[in-house]
């Protein structure tokens, strides 16, 4: 038996400043440092006088989008709303292409990354060689996973794109294979946080209940953060139908496409008609997300 | 309200401890030898002597962290002890092996206080999870997607039977906190336990419904021949609907005794504040 604790005086601040307030200082001078390191930048936002006019008669269509071609277009050319609406297809398919293999490298990587399925806390009651995989092997799966993720993740689908093109060609895997790569690894890395933070209530009632840490990962962490997941998904889902129209500017045949050879011809009715049809397959996706959600997550 | 039909028990009060182990047919259903239990350098549980007969219903009173959830997690092997034996169905929990650990929960059902359903799943779906602990990976994927139908009958059944039989295919978070009350119960039941443990399971629902439910309880347990140990904060439905209750304070038994011969002043003690603090300053380690 000891005596009870007594609550000590705190230890005198050796910093006349708390550690909150430094963080907030070094954070605002560092952003100093960078405006001032890219040499005043706001000085060259005032637009040039052909700039201007650029701009100005771009947006001076915006209510207008082209119903026809700006100009003549060879024979057999389909009309431009068809136009649009096949590469508003295209964006979509390369966009779900790449979004499903995405998923696969997701949920797989993510998998591994976790340590909720190898870790102490769900594993109790521990054999010897359980106890093994959890100090050796699972480190090094989750370690390897981590970097792998990291890898995918750090470039960029448009990096990835201007690689693969480099090495295959304007053909479609390349397209879906630059989606899909980073796209996995940002899944990958959501998907694992968002299930180690996920409630353990019912994953300990299972384990409880006698289920094994397979078992109770799967049927008592996931399902908690299934809702998550499937709302993160979906936003991801939309941004890789951005990323598929702006990977038309390499080339491939998605809205993006379209929008860059009418900019550069100047035709900037056409691009607003290309433009407003990516809208409105933003709006859709969001639109059939939302319903989803309602029924099956919310 | 109605009256147990279980006699006083009177052959394994635990006045001394040593009792119970004489003289009888099987295994006790759980049995603590002077059982320890110490979270990081805080004792919740000291020398605690219980032994609990197969198809017997107790209830744990006493105080908020008096040790009555340590104590329940004792019960259910979910926690080994620091200190002393803790053995269920006649096995020492700290010598089993992990597998021979696993088949032992798998027949602890444990209602939790928090429930710890899974919100999102259908009320099936959480009821079959109960049976996880009694198969495989392969199977359960199996049972928990493409669950054959004689398990949603059993479900079903199970459900009509603690009187949620039209809710098998509700989603649980549409449910009242009563009605998930009882599909925790249907999980824990659908582990075709041999003890039934329950933590505090009238403390998220009113008073009328917590009746209900101790009463639902105690006539299932009574029907399939379960042990039953309840912890339960309030004391006046301790002795309606138990036979022997077991007080806690401060992380002792204080005491053990069938429920008639408990006397006011023995609850009184539990749950005066006079003296708390003495059993507090005991308590640090």
């Amino acid at each position: 038996m000891s005596k009870p604790r007594v609550p000590t005086e705190p230890a005198p601040r050796p910093f006349p400043i708390s550690p909150r307030i430094a963080v907030a200082i070094s954070i605002v001078l560092a952003g100093l440092v960078a405006w001032l390191a890219i040499d005043a930048p706001l000085a060259k936002l005032v637009p040039s006088e052909g700039g201007l006019d650029v701009a100005r008669r771009f947006f001076a269509r915006a209510l207008s989008p082209a119903l026809d071609y700006e100009s003549e277009v060879p024979a057999g050319t389909p009309h431009i709303l068809l136009q649009a609406l096949t590469a508003a297809r295209r964006t979509l398919v390369f966009a779900a292409a790449g979004m499903s293999a995405a998923l696969v490298l997701g949920v797989v990587l993510g998998f591994l990354s976790t340590t909720a399925w190898w870790s102490g806390d769900l594993t109790g009651g521990a054999s010897p060689a359980r106890r093994f995989f959890a100090r050796t092997v699972g480190p090094a799966i989750w370690a390897t996973a981590r970097i792998l993720i990291v890898g995918m993740r750090s470039v960029h689908e448009l990096l990835w794109a201007v690689l693969f093109l480099a090495a295959f060609g304007l053909n479609t895997a390349a397209a879906v294979a630059a989606i899909a790569i980073p796209y996995g690894g940002t899944l990958a890395k959501i998907f694992a946080e968002m299930v180690e933070e996920a409630p353990r209530d019912a994953a300990n009632a299972l384990r409880g209940a006698g289920a094994g840490p397979l078992q109770v990962f799967v049927f008592g962490l996931v399902p908690r953060a299934a809702p998550d997941l499937a709302a993160y998904s979906f936003y991801r889902f939309e941004c890789a139908v951005r990323s598929a129209a702006v990977l038309g500017f390499f080339g491939f045949p998605t809205l993006g496409y379209a929008i860059a050879q009418s900019f550069e011809n100047l035709h900037y009715g056409e691009v607003w008609t290309y433009l407003y049809a990516l809208i409105a397959l933003v709006v859709a996706l969001e639109l059939w997300s939302s319903t989803l959600r309602r029924r099956f997550v919310a | 309200m109605k009256p147990s039909a279980r006699p006083p028990s009177k052959s394994v009060s635990c006045a001394d401890p040593s009792a119970g182990n004489e003289a009888r047919a099987g295994p006790a259903a759980f049995e603590l030898h002077g059982a320890g239990v110490v979270y990081s350098g805080r004792a919740a549980l000291t020398d605690a002597h219980l032994a609990v007969r197969p198809g017997e219903a107790i209830a744990l009173v006493g105080p908020s962290g008096a040790g009555k959830t340590t104590l329940l997690r004792l019960l259910d092997a979910a926690l080994a002890p620091t200190s002393g034996s803790v053995r269920i169905g006649g096995r020492r929990v700290n010598e089993l092996r992990p597998a021979e650990l696993r088949a032992l929960r798998a027949r602890l059902g444990f209602v939790h206080q928090d429930l710890a359903l899974i919100p999102n799943y259908r009320v099936l779906a959480n009821v079959l999870a109960g049976s996880l602990g009694r198969m495989g990976f392969a199977r359960s994927v199996r049972t928990m997607l493409f669950p054959a139908r004689a398990d949603v009958e059993r479900a079903a059944a199970i459900l009509e039977r603690v009187g949620i039989g039209a809710k098998l295919y509700q989603r649980t978070d549409s449910l009242s906190g009563g009605e998930r009350q009882r599909v925790a119960l249907a999980r824990a039941l659908y582990q075709e336990p041999s003890a039934l443990l329950l933590d505090e399971p009238v403390s998220s629902v009113d008073p009328a419904r917590a009746r209900d439910l101790v009463d639902l309880v105690t006539e299932i347990s009574r029907e399939q021949y379960l042990t039953l140990v309840v912890s339960i904060h309030d004391i006046d439905l301790a002795r309606e609907h138990f036979s022997r209750l077991v007080g806690l304070r401060g992380g002792r038994i204080v005491f053990d005794s069938p429920t008639a011969s408990v006397d006011a002043r023995e609850l009184a003690a539990l749950y005066s504040l006079e003296g708390l603090e003495r059993v507090e300053a005991s308590r640090a380690y």
